[in-house]
């Protein structure tokens, strides 16, 4: 029984500079991240709504395009089904958005969606702007029924003058689980 | 094969597993410290304040502590750190299933590869505390044993 409470003793010694090494090394991996995660928690709400904000003040406007501010596109769903998605996805006539991280996005996604993660929005929005903006409406979906990414990214989207937006809701686990085709990058 | 050599085997073949499965559930949270934040918050077990260095720091100690039972370095005491997490993780999803609460498991990032419901993230964490259990147990023995013989 003493044995046992010695190698007990050992192995929590153990424990707790392997767990002091870890941490450490976590911190230092989050801070050379692109954009390290805060210390402190900020609900992802108030994160896209200051990002936005930050857009706005940066005024990544660039040249007047047709489906920003006044020259709006037409009314669409707010929601879509599998059914209609497909359909969208696979007719030119949208642009797909892919609100999952890029690192899933580039796994598997819906053909010819494009990747606007909504973590990463601040720093993808200004590269994708001009092709949100070419008169098309926008379709988004995110991983599952349960994640809250598109309505979020479509907020901060309309926030920043876009309209004509629709959610797939079932997302990348319906469009998954119907067996419809992938594309993924090599 | 004698019955101590296959047994032998058996420990390594867990030990690879078990050590792997920390890893990458630790890599694939370091990748996305945001995703795993949130899914820390469903839990509602945190205090707010603890929840991004929880993100930060819990994946990071994964990777170290598989790593080590991987390699055997003082496998006994990952074993017994991996043991420890991974019970306080079976209490923490058995909480939240009482509660009924909408959690999100995020042990495996956000693609959750081996299944996203907490029935089968608590099943998987029970297993996986057997497994550590039954190394702990091994080494333990082992160690008991090399000390009785080294008096």
């Amino acid at each position: 029984m003493k044995n046992t409470w010695k190698f007990i003793q050992e192995d929590i010694l153990a424990c707790w500079i392997a767990a002091t090494v870890a941490v450490c090394s976590g911190l230092a991996w989050n801070s050379l991240r692109a954009e390290p995660l805060p210390l402190t928690y900020m609900p992802k709400e108030e994160r896209m709504q200051a990002a936005v904000e930050r857009l706005q003040i940066a005024d990544v406007s660039g040249p007047e395009v047709p489906n920003v501010g006044e020259n709006a596109v037409m009314e669409v769903p707010e929601y879509v089904s599998l059914e209609e998605f497909r359909v969208m996805a696979e007719g030119d006539d949208v642009v797909v958005l892919d609100a999952r991280p890029e690192i899933f996005h580039r796994l598997g996604r819906v053909p010819g969606a494009v990747s606007l993660p909504r973590e990463d929005f601040e720093a993808t929005y200004p590269q994708v702007r001009e092709l949100l903006a070419n008169g098309r409406p926008l379709v988004i979906y995110c991983a599952s029924a349960s994640c809250e990414d598109s309505a979020l990214l479509k907020s901060a989207l309309v926030k920043l003058g876009h309209s004509g937006i629709s959610i797939f809701k079932g997302g990348w686990a319906e469009w998954k689980q119907a067996g419809l085709p992938e594309e993924v990058s090599r | 094969m004698t019955e101590r050599t296959r047994v032998k085997w058996l420990e390594r073949i867990v030990r690879w597993v078990v050590g792997g499965l920390f890893v990458m559930a630790g890599v694939l949270k370091m990748r996305d410290p945001e995703a795993f934040a949130e899914s820390i918050i469903s839990y509602e077990l945190v205090s707010l304040w603890l929840v991004n260095p929880v993100a930060i720091g819990l994946p990071a100690v994964e990777v170290v502590l598989g790593g080590m039972l991987v390699m055997r370095w003082r496998g006994r005491a990952a074993a017994f750190g991996l043991g420890v997490m991974t019970l306080v993780f079976t209490l923490a999803i058995s909480q939240g299933l009482v509660r009924g609460l909408d959690m999100d498991c995020g042990c495996f990032g956000e693609a959750d590869l081996l299944g996203k419901s907490p029935w089968t993230a608590l099943i998987r964490d029970i297993v996986l505390l057997v497994a550590l259990g039954w190394l702990w147990l091994r080494d333990y023995t082992n160690h008991k044993l090399e000390h009785v013989e080294n008096l």
